[in-house]
This record gives C-alpha cells, sequence and structure tokens, in this order.
C-alpha cells in the first residue's frame, strides 16, 4: 500500500471570526505554542530567514490567534500575517512537539492546516488576506479549463497514444497539463519507453490548493469527482507528475475519503523500474549538478531517497546535493499554494537564496522534481539573470535513456 | 515506575487518562511512524554536524 499520512485537529472545523468566541481546544493548541520557548520552528523557516519577522513563523501564528482568543485582538488583524506562511511544512518537522513527542503525546503542532484554515475563515467574514485577489484571479483560471470540452486537458498528450482506461493511470493535474507540458509528456515517454501499460483521464477535476484554503467544500467534491473518474478509469494504481497533487492525495484525500487504489510519485515508479532493470540509463549525463528538495517531497511526504538514486544512476553526472535534512529550511519560493501570489517580493528573494546554496556546491544544473520549483526558478533567473539553469528531472532521465 | 508502560506497534504511548485536559490527535500508523523516523534522521544529522568531535575534559580531572 502507498503512503497515507493524516494529521487532523477536529477543532479546526469551528470556524473562526471577529467577535466570535473561540473554542477552548482551539485556545489550548494554541497556547501550547505560545508557552513553548524553543522557538526552533523559526529557525528553520524560510519566510522568517528572509524577512526576520517573527509574526510569520508557527510561533507568531499560534500566538496572534491566542491573542484573538483572549480579546486582545481581531481575527481580522491577521490579514497580512496569514499571507507570510509558505505552508512548506519545515516547523513541523523541527519543532520539538512534532519531533520529540508527538508520536507519544499524540499531540503535534500543525501549522499548515491552521494557516489554510485562518485564510478560509477570514475569506468566509470578508476580511480575505491581503492581496487574495491574485490568487482569486488563478482559482477562476482554473475553473474555466474545468468547464472546457472534453479533450482539452488531454492536449499535452497528442501524438504519444495513450488509452483512458487501464490498471495504471498517469494523473497529470491542470498546471502540467497547460503550463509545464514537458513534464508529463516525458514522464509518459519513459513510462513507454520501459514497457509500462498505462493511461491518463480524459476528464479530472481542478486540484489546486488555492481552491483548498479559500472554498473547501468545492475543492472536496473535486477530489470526490477525481477519485471517481480514477476508479472509473479502472486504476489500481496511479502516478503522479506533480507533487503537490501526491502530498494532497496522501495527506488530504484520505481525510475526506478512502482511497481504492495505490498512489505513486513518479520518481519513485521510475526507481522502481530501474531496479527490475525495465529502465536502461545509458546515455552520458555530462553537467555539474545539484538537487533541490521540493518541499511537497521532502517535508510533506518525507520522499527524499528516489530522485537522489536516479540522479546518481545516471552515467557521466558530477553531482553534490545538500542532505535532505539540510534542506528543511530551502524553498524555491513558490510554496504549496497561494504563497507567491500573495508574496511575489519575498518569493523571488527566497528563490534567489536557493540559487545561492546551489552555487555554492558548484552546481551548473539545479535539479528539480516539480513542475512548480521549475516554473518559479525558471521565473528567478530570468529576473535575475544568474547562470544556473534549472532543470527537471524527468528531462535528464529521458536524455539518458536516449528517447527523443 | 509509577504507571504503566504502553507500547503499540514498537512506540512508547502516554497513558489515556493524562490526555483529558490537552486532548489527543487523530495520529494514524503512517502518521507515528513519519514522526519517529524524522526524529531518527534529525538525531542522526545533529550527530553528523555538531557532535564531529569529542571534548575532553581538561587534563586535571583525567
Amino acid at each position: 500500500m502507498s503512503k497515507q499520512y493524516l494529521s487532523k485537529k477536529e477543532f479546526y472545523d469551528i470556524k473562526l471570526a471577529d467577535g466570535e468566541p473561540v473554542s477552548k481546544e482551539m485556545r489550548r493548541d494554541c497556547y501550547a505554542v505560545f508557552a513553548c520557548r524553543h522557538k526552533f520552528c523559526r529557525d528553520v523557516c524560510p519566510v522568517f530567514l528572509e524577512v526576520r519577522d517573527e509574526s510569520s513563523a508557527s510561533y507568531g501564528i499560534h500566538t496572534a490567534i491566542l491573542a484573538h482568543a483572549e480579546g486582545h485582538g481581531k481575527l481580522s488583524d491577521l490579514q497580512d500575517v496569514c499571507t507570510l506562511c509558505l505552508e512548506c511544512g519545515a516547523c513541523e518537522l523541527r519543532c520539538p512537539n512534532t519531533l520529540y513527542t508527538g508520536d507519544f503525546y499524540g499531540q503535534t503542532t500543525t501549522l499548515v492546516d491552521l494557516v489554510r484554515k485562518l485564510r478560509r475563515d477570514l475569506i468566509a467574514q470578508g476580511t480575505p488576506p491581503t492581496n487574495w485577489e491574485e490568487v482569486q484571479k488563478y482559482i477562476f483560471e482554473d475553473l474555466d479549463r474545468e468547464k472546457s470540452k472534453n479533450g482539452e486537458i488531454t492536449k499535452w498528450a497528442e501524438g504519444i497514444n495513450l488509452p483512458t482506461k487501464s490498471d495504471t493511470i498517469l494523473f497529470v493535474d491542470y498546471f502540467n497539463a497547460s503550463q509545464t507540458t514537458d513534464v508529463p509528456r516525458n514522464a509518459a515517454k519513459i513510462l513507454k519507453a520501459a514497457g509500462v501499460k498505462f493511461g491518463i483521464l480524459d476528464k479530472l477535476f481542478p486540484t489546486m490548493g488555492e481552491l483548498y484554503e479559500s472554498d473547501i467544500e468545492k475543492w472536496i467534491d473535486f477530489a470526490k469527482k477525481n477519485v471517481e473518474a480514477l476508479k472509473t478509469a479502472g486504476a489500481k494504481t496511479v502516478v503522479m507528475v506533480n507533487p503537490h497533487d501526491y502530498m494532497f492525495f496522501v495527506r488530504e484525500y484520505i481525510k475526506y475519503m478512502e482511497l481504492p487504489f495505490d498512489v505513486y510519485f513518479i520518481t519513485d515508479f521510475i526507481f522502481k523500474l530501474l531496479e527490475e532493470h525495465k529502465i536502461e540509463l545509458k546515455n552520458e549525463v555530462n553537467i555539474k549538478a545539484t538537487y533541490h528538495d521540493p518541499c511537497s517531497l521532502n517535508k510533506h511526504t518525507l520522499d527524499w531517497e528516489a530522485p537522489r538514486k536516479l540522479i546518481e544512476a545516471l552515467p557521466g553526472i558530477d553531482f553534490s546535493a545538500d542532505d535532505h535534512i539540510t534542506q528543511w529550511d530551502y524553498c524555491c519560493g513558490n510554496g504549496i499554494n497561494s504563497f507567491k501570489r500573495l508574496k511575489p517580493d519575498i518569493a523571488y528573494k527566497i528563490g534567489l537564496k536557493r540559487f545561492s546554496m546551489a552555487e555554492e556546491v558548484g552546481a551548473e544544473k539545479l535539479i528539480v522534481a516539480c513542475p512548480h520549483c521549475l516554473d518559479q526558478f525558471t521565473e528567478v533567473k530570468a529576473k535575475s539573470g544568474n547562470i544556473i539553469e534549472p532543470v527537471h528531472i524527468l528531462e535528464l532521465i529521458k536524455q539518458s535513456m536516449g528517447i527523443e | 515506575m509509577a504507571e504503566n508502560v504502553i507500547i503499540k506497534n514498537g512506540h512508547y504511548l502516554v497513558e489515556d487518562w493524562r490526555m483529558k485536559e490537552i486532548l489527543t490527535q487523530e495520529i494514524n500508523d503512517y502518521e507515528r511512524e513519519r514522526i519517529s523516523k524524522n526524529r531518527e534522521e534529525w538525531l542522526d544529522w545533529m550527530n553528523k554536524h555538531f557532535a564531529y568531535k569529542t571534548i575532553l575534559a581538561p587534563k586535571k580531572y583525567l
């Protein structure tokens, strides 16, 4: 069975609002973080490391909600503060509650869920996070795609000939299908070359996290439709090309429904094929490269081994990367959901900092496994003129396999 | 030890009666594994990065 991560606090379902009392459980939960003097959550937060504003860290956000509970402030005072979170999950990993005692006490720090809830509650009471209109535009674009005719969303696969029913389905989300089409095309070509029989969905529904943190009912409805579509397509194994979707399936979808299939991220699936000798990496890839762990893989689903092993297996590569724990405080700047649209300037600075880390290990190319990281780094490179080239891992695997 | 030791799936757990004020979360086995795996990796990382040498006591104490 594939991974299934769950971290759920039932009292997060009770809405927060200006002038409304805060539940006893929520107050206690926020107090536990407020009373902590470790503040390790701060030291690992990529936003805090950039802006040095404590209100953005897990400690700050929990404390602000406690202040609202105690009547020292209003929920709407958090319109700006709530935008300062990438939802990367680093603070949850580094917090002593989660790291040292979470499994013992059954009590962990769940800032990512809290920030999503906070943004939802602020929107619901008509005081959305600062700059939210930029995110809303993007949400409308995705919802328009949902209404487009069947076939629009599979345009990326033209010429590859893939069925729409199979035991194994390659799940290609709207972002990949419309903006980074090389990523799913390369994935499909690699799987085909390895002799995997697989299909794709001709109709799927939005998965974007921006909707999850604004209209949860609609997002869950789409999630159920996606699972139903996969079931109808006969899926027993679902391979994801977007690590954000992989994270949503194994961490969020399971909060609301059962998944009748196994879910794998593409690099895990390809690494399995490599181990079974169904793939041969024969051509040399003569580059000096490092690897950037996507937050959705490294921090949310602890999936950092397969990409590294695949890169190391590429003949001719000069590879050196910071270990995955060191990368807990790295991020491309995009964030999991809305951050880049809410705080574009900080997103750019975080991306630039990641480039400087890559320079430190002497890399010429920065390998990524996430289309959002690729998009963000491409933008940062264009804006800054940095010499480091971002490249997707599937592109290198395809080259090494000798696929056109 | 004043109370019972509860071990479930190889992990120590706090006794239920102690968690009436601070409620426990719903944490499944995968999540529990995630936390303990992180802990081990983090401690290894700490040892590799910050415990690369043993600092000896001054000679007069040896």
